[in-house]
């Protein structure tokens, strides 16, 4: 638990680039993890996290992909090697860091706004302030109109939405999502996809995102990292680099180029032959 | 909605209607001794005859096991939510409590008398040790059951105990709590008539103990049906508060209030 909610107030609103001593890159150098039972879950796993990108992590059920951002984010130490937070002058505190987790984790018993507001609240921000700060940011995942609404009233989707919501309150500068669509049927999830998208354009967090689908990867990813199995490890780091992808651009040949790199690279990973590091 | 009030309401009344009249039905065919087995009709006259005596009995006793249930269910959701808070607590105390639920109140009820004295206290001592228990257990197992999902939530917004107890396992632990307090309303009327059996004054203003074991002693069984009501109906009323409690405090987000 070690997420550096002590600069909860300093940087709040401010895009992190513009600050001195700023964050520039995360460095996951090594990173392995044995569990207590004995299992390896995951062995040496390097890459970089520019600041401002979106990374997602892609690979099959099992390979480490939720232990990993776990890591990432405080909540999980690993067995061997380091994740680093880099800035212009060495090594950083961990910085903002906010979790959505797979399922949407809202308490049924509070409406969605106060929902959205719990971590506010929890960290001590007043009440109209931090109601404020929930509806709007609910207006930016378009659940604007279900504020007064229970959780139990909503979508799948709509519960998603104001998951993410709930993470983005406190303004973070480090957006983890665990498979944060991977309930919903694909239509949704192009949709939240998009809105994904603009979020991240629009507030400049680093987002590091963990999925099953290759082409939601290959769709908001500015980075992909491909990892396989038996150990967990990441076999390729792929850059989609779709600058500003539009919904259009799923039905495009370079689109499919960019799927089927990705697709490569797992397909390579998972012939046992072809070798563990 | 007045339909479906008579909907309810109706398979019990006529129910209730139809086991009376075979019961006075029963008392005209055999013709019991009205000391072993008092008609309905007398039972309805005791009733009427001794409203006031009645009506005073059920405010006493009303009085004391609510008074031993709001104890009791203070105490019940206090503790159960320290016991829950820590694994030590719960692994030393909860046993003992469990093994203390065992002791017989009937066989503790004079004990109380020389503790608490006669009176009212000795009353709610005893309402509170019979409806205690359910309640801290009902309040243990709700807390405990708290999803590790939403635990794990409050971890990262770095929430304190207090905050998480507050906010998460308290509300979380309501449904359970309210069933526990449910059973515990019930108990807390008994558990009162057996603290008024051994300590409770009788005279002129009598709750419903004293006046079962006096009508007994003055061989009038139909005013211990009389009374018998009374209490049923008072530990109605402590149920039907607690169940409209509980109703408010979930219909809006929980499955069991719909
Ligand atoms: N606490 C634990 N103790 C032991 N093994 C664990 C633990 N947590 C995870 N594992 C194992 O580590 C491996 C990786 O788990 P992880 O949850 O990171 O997979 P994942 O890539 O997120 O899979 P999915 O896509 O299905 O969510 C799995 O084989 C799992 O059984
Ligand atoms: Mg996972």
């Amino acid at each position: 638990m070690n997420l550096g909610a002590a600069e909860h107030h300093v940087a709040a609103g401010r895009p992190a680039a513009q600050q001195p001593g700023a964050l520039r890159r995360i460095e996951v150098a090594g990173v392995g993890r044995v569990f207590e039972d004995g299992f390896e879950a995951l062995a040496s796993a390097s890459f970089e996290v520019p600041a401002g990108s979106l990374t997602v992590l892609v690979g099959p059920s099992g390979c480490g992909k939720t232990t990993l951002l776990r890591m990432i984010g405080g909540l999980d130490s690993p067995t061997s090697g380091a994740v680093r937070f880099l800035g212009d002058a060495g090594t950083l505190p961990p910085p903002r860091t906010a979790f959505a987790f797979q399922e949407p984790r809202l308490l049924p018993w509070r409406s969605v706004a106060a929902n959205v507001a719990l971590p506010l609240e929890l960290a001590g921000v007043p009440r109209g302030e931090r109601l404020d700060r929930a509806a709007s940011m609910l207006e930016r995942v378009q659940l604007a109109d279900a504020g007064r609404r229970l959780p139990g009233q909503l979508s799948g989707g709509m519960r998603m939405r104001a998951s993410i919501a709930r993470a983005l309150v406190t303004e973070p500068e480090l957006l983890l999502l665990d498979e944060p669509f991977g309930a919903l049927d694909e239509i949704t999830r192009h949709a939240l996809d998009d809105m994904l998208l603009s979020l991240h354009a629009r507030l400049g967090m680093t987002v590091v995102m963990v999925t099953h689908s290759i082409v939601e990867a290959a769709y908001v990813g500015s980075q992909v990292v491909v990892m396989a199995p038996a150990p967990g490890r990441v076999v390729a780091t792929v850059r989609p680099g779709f600058a500003q992808p539009t919904p259009a651009l799923r039905a495009t040949p370079e689109f499919a180029a960019a799927t089927a790199g990705i697709m490569r690279s797992l397909a390579q990973a998972m012939v046992p032959a072809g070798g563990a590091p | 909605m007045i339909r479906r009030a008579f909907h309810a309401a109706f398979p019990p009344v006529a129910v209730v209607l139809a086991l009376l009249a075979a019961w006075q039905a029963a008392v005209w065919a055999f013709a019991p001794s009205e000391f072993l087995v008092p008609a309905p009709m007398a039972v309805a006259r005791a009733l009427r005859d001794g409203s006031s005596q009645l009506l005073a009995a059920a405010w006493l006793t009303g009085l004391s096991a609510a008074a031993g249930f709001a104890l009791a269910a203070g105490i019940g959701i206090v503790l159960g939510s320290v016991l829950s808070a820590s694994r030590f607590l719960m692994r030393g105390l909860y046993p003992i409590a469990t093994l203390l639920q065992m002791v017989p109140l009937v066989a503790i009820a004079p004990l109380l008398v020389v503790w608490c004295g006669y009176g009212a206290r000795t009353s709610i001592a005893s309402a509170v040790i019979v409806s205690l228990f359910p309640v801290l257990a009902a309040t243990l197992d709700g807390m405990r059951s708290t999803d590790p999902g939403l635990v794990e939530l409050f971890q990262v917004n770095r929430a304190t105990r207090l905050q998480r107890w507050w906010k998460l396992e308290l509300p979380w632990a309501i449904p359970s709590i309210v069933t526990g307090l449910r059973i515990a309303a019930g108990l807390a009327v008994i558990g009162t008539i057996v603290g008024e059996f051994v300590g409770a004054f009788a005279g002129e203003d009598a709750p419903v103990g004293i006046l079962i074991t006096s009508a007994l002693r003055e061989n009038r069984t139909d005013m211990v049906f009389a009374a018998v009501f009374v209490a049923s109906a008072v530990g109605f009323v402590l149920f039907g508060v607690v169940s409209l409690l509980g109703w408010v405090l979930l219909r809006r987000w929980h499955a069991s209030a719909r």
